[in-house]
């Protein structure tokens, strides 16, 4: 039953409406039959009262010698009218008056009946009349007139006009109903869809003048809720970046400390757990800016950066394959698309065997795709693997990585216009595939401007100012020299 | 230049291991006071310094004279470089710095900045056949303003390319420029290294081979004139 309820505003009043409407209308229609019943036989009997009182009297007032031949005068092709000196038998049985209400009113109409009995004849309901009304009636001589109708029209209503007016009245109640509930939902929808589409980062569009007030309301109330949220998000990202920030500088003393370290794999130890934790706060800052580096956006040769970020890669000893390599250029942000690319690359490399790289033509799009042979994700972990922090079993036990390798890559790639998705078709590895668009579409720079991480405030959460500390929240915006390796979830 | 007073006296170690002099400053007095007292080949510039930005120092410092810079800084994103750059800067390293990869910008600065003193100008920008090598934001742009990505010793090999057009250079000294670098010089053969760069410095498939011609048994050779500017 509530499965036939309809889902929208509109259309549940709209079906209530339909509801009562159709209800009143029968209402109507049966009541109107019932009066147009009652109001066709009084008029009928009164129209027959007089006809046949007038009848009566034409013929009882003439001398009796005249009475017969004024009665056959009177007389037409469907009106037989007889006047009988003496008594007449009994035409219709013992029930001498069947119509009382019409005898009487004769009686009232006409002083010289002293009965009048009626025989109501049968109602012909197709042609709307009366077929075969009789009457006698008794005059105080004892003799008699005998009226018989063969036919007798009743009232007539053009009840079709009165239906259509009235369903005419409901469809205007209906169409002024739904202009009414589209006033109102529209502003609604209007909002659910800007809301849909909002990241938090952005500032919920006005609402029209012309929407009701509950719906201004409402934006106002989410707008504020957005800011709470914001504000409760920002501290916690202002805490994050100032952390981030300040392990840098222990960092770069520590390297320099490891360089002056006698050769050794205590040393070569170090420096790999100094670039590990490097590539943690990297990342943790790179995810923070939610993707949008604010270099400005060149035309790039995407196939270079690959062959760039691949050697760079074969300089650590991680071969990776070339395959199509398509001549394309791109609408980007270099080291954000190098960053991007980099953690796919990287994330092949670490976890999978035998990784490839192909970057391929698609008519306004340019795909980037990065596979490996290795084992694959489960599939359980298929939906997580965008959670920022989240890291696989497998990625866990080898250790490493900051769990925001793909987060920040799709965050680059959304900010380009475009989208990342990963697959690992059971036994085949992992296939991660960068869609971006050749022509960035205007609303990433749109969002530029209302950068999450705003990048004056950071200061007010730094907590060794002068030390390590600085005015800027970025992350390195520098081109990697080395690959770092950016693990993600696995 | 650094005002961290733990890491100053690391990277002045690091130099001198390596072979530089190198003498500390605190800050823009301090560095005003090593200028005027030695012969200065470079300046590392920390940009982040308490009271005056590093920004302002390296302005003040590019009007005054033409030694060259090279800005350390914490976190920064492309635009802090490209600000730098603008003022005038070198290079520009984020910290933490590699010591393997600050001493090789050192180094390829010295070199460059002797290449510009021998050319009597500035030599920020090379132009060959349309394309442009920016020395300073190490970025290669292509004729109809593509910007092309090279790995580092790709780079550096375009680099001695440029400042040597119509030059014979020999394989060993390919050799010696690469041996430099932190990384990617000896993996990769030079040959492999000149076939890469080749390709994609080719606009169209013979392209890149006339650019850098191969003198069979001695080196190859870049096929082009330069312009600076």
């Amino acid at each position: 039953m509530m499965g036939l309820l309809p889902r929208s505003l509109a259309g549940r009043t709209l079906a209530a409406l339909c509801v009562a409407l159709l209800l009143l209308f029968l209402a109507m229609a049966a009541v109107h039959a019932v009066l147009l019943a009652r109001t066709v036989d009084k008029a009928a009997e009164e129209i027959l009262a007089r006809q046949l009182s007038s009848l009566m009297d034409s013929v009882a007032a003439a001398p009796e010698w005249d009475r017969d031949a004024i009665a056959h005068g009177l007389s037409r092709s469907d009106l037989e009218v007889h006047w009988l000196p003496a008594n007449v038998p009994d035409p219709w049985g013992n029930e001498h008056v069947r119509w009382v209400p019409l005898s009487d009113r004769i009686r009232d109409l006409s002083r010289f009946p002293t009965a009048v009995r009626i025989r109501p004849g049968t109602i012909d309901a197709d042609q709307k009349r009366i077929l075969g009304v009789a009457a006698i009636a008794d005059f105080p001589d004892g003799s008699h007139l005998l009226v018989r109708m063969s036919s007798f029209n009743l009232l007539t209503v053009d009840t079709a006009a009165l239906y259509g007016y009235a369903a005419a009245t409901a469809l205007f109640v209906l169409g002024a109903a739904a202009l009414a509930l589209r006033s109102a939902t529209a502003p609604l929808t209007a909002l659910s869809t800007a809301v849909q589409g909002l990241s938090l980062e952005e500032a919920l569009p006005a609402v029209s003048d012309h929407a009701p007030e509950e719906v201004r309301t409402l934006a106002r109330r989410l707008n504020d809720m957005a800011d709470r949220v914001r504000a409760a998000l920002r501290q916690r990202t202002l805490a994050l970046a100032a952390l981030s920030h300040d392990v840098m500088s222990p960092v770069s003393r520590l390297k320099l400390r490891a360089a002056e370290m006698p050769d050794g794999d205590q040393r070569q130890a170090i420096q790999r757990d100094l670039a590990e934790i490097e590539t943690m706060v990297t990342d943790v800052l790179a995810f923070l800016r939610g993707g949008h580096e604010s270099e400005p956006v060149r035309m790039l040769h995407v196939a270079s950066i690959v062959q760039t970020l691949v050697d760079e890669f074969a300089s650590t000893g991680e071969a990776v394959a070339e395959l199509r390599m398509d001549d394309v250029v791109i609408e980007g942000r270099p080291t954000a698309l190098k960053r991007a690319i980099g953690n796919l690359i990287s994330n092949a490399a670490t976890h999978g065997r035998a990784p490839w790289i192909a970057v391929e033509n698609r008519g306004s799009d340019l795909a980037i795709r990065v596979g490996d042979n290795g084992p694959g994700i489960p599939a359980s972990d298929l939906p997580l693997i965008m959670t920022p922090f989240f890291r696989g079993d497998r990625a866990r036990a080898a250790g490493g990585g900051s769990g925001l390798g793909l987060p920040i890559a799709r965050a680059i790639a959304v900010a380009h216009g475009g989208d990342l998705t990963i697959e690992s078709p059971a036994g085949q590895g992992v296939v991660a595939t960068l869609l971006l668009p050749k022509k960035m579409r205007a609303t990433t720079s749109d969002t530029e401007s209302r950068r999450f991480l705003p990048r004056t405030s950071v200061n007010d959460a730094c907590t060794t100012p002068g030390r390590g500390c600085c005015s800027r929240n970025r992350s390195d915006g520098r081109e990697s020299t080395a690959p770092r390796g950016h693990a993600s979830g696995r | 230049m650094e005002d961290d007073n733990e890491l100053r006296p690391l990277v002045l170690n690091l130099l001198r291991r390596s072979g530089f002099r190198a003498s500390g400053a605190r800050n823009g007095v301090e560095m005003q006071h090593a200028l005027q007292s030695a012969s200065v080949d470079l300046v590392v510039l920390d940009v982040m310094l308490p009271g005056r930005s590093g920004y302002d120092l390296c302005r003040e410092l590019r009007g005054a004279c033409a030694v060259p810079i090279i800005l350390l800084t914490a976190l920064a994103d492309a635009s802090d470089r490209v600000i730098g750059l603008e003022l005038g800067a070198d290079d520009f390293i984020v910290k933490p710095a590699d010591p393997r990869e600050l001493l090789a910008r050192i180094r390829a600065v010295l070199r460059r900045n002797g290449g510009r003193s021998q050319a009597q100008g500035t030599r920020d920008v090379a132009h060959f056949r349309g394309w442009q090598l920016d020395l300073r934001r190490r970025e290669l742009v292509r004729p109809d303003g593509v910007v092309v990505e090279l790995t580092t010793g790709e780079f550096d090999l375009l680099l001695a390319f440029v400042e040597r057009p119509g030059r014979i250079l020999m394989r060993e000294q390919l050799l010696d420029l690469a041996r430099h670098r932190p990384f990617g010089g000896l993996e990769r053969s030079i040959d492999a290294q000149i076939s890469r760069l080749r390709a994609k410095l080719a606009t169209n498939a013979e392209d890149g081979a006339h650019l850098i011609k191969t003198v069979r048994g001695i080196g190859y050779l870049f096929g082009s004139t330069v312009d600076w500017a």
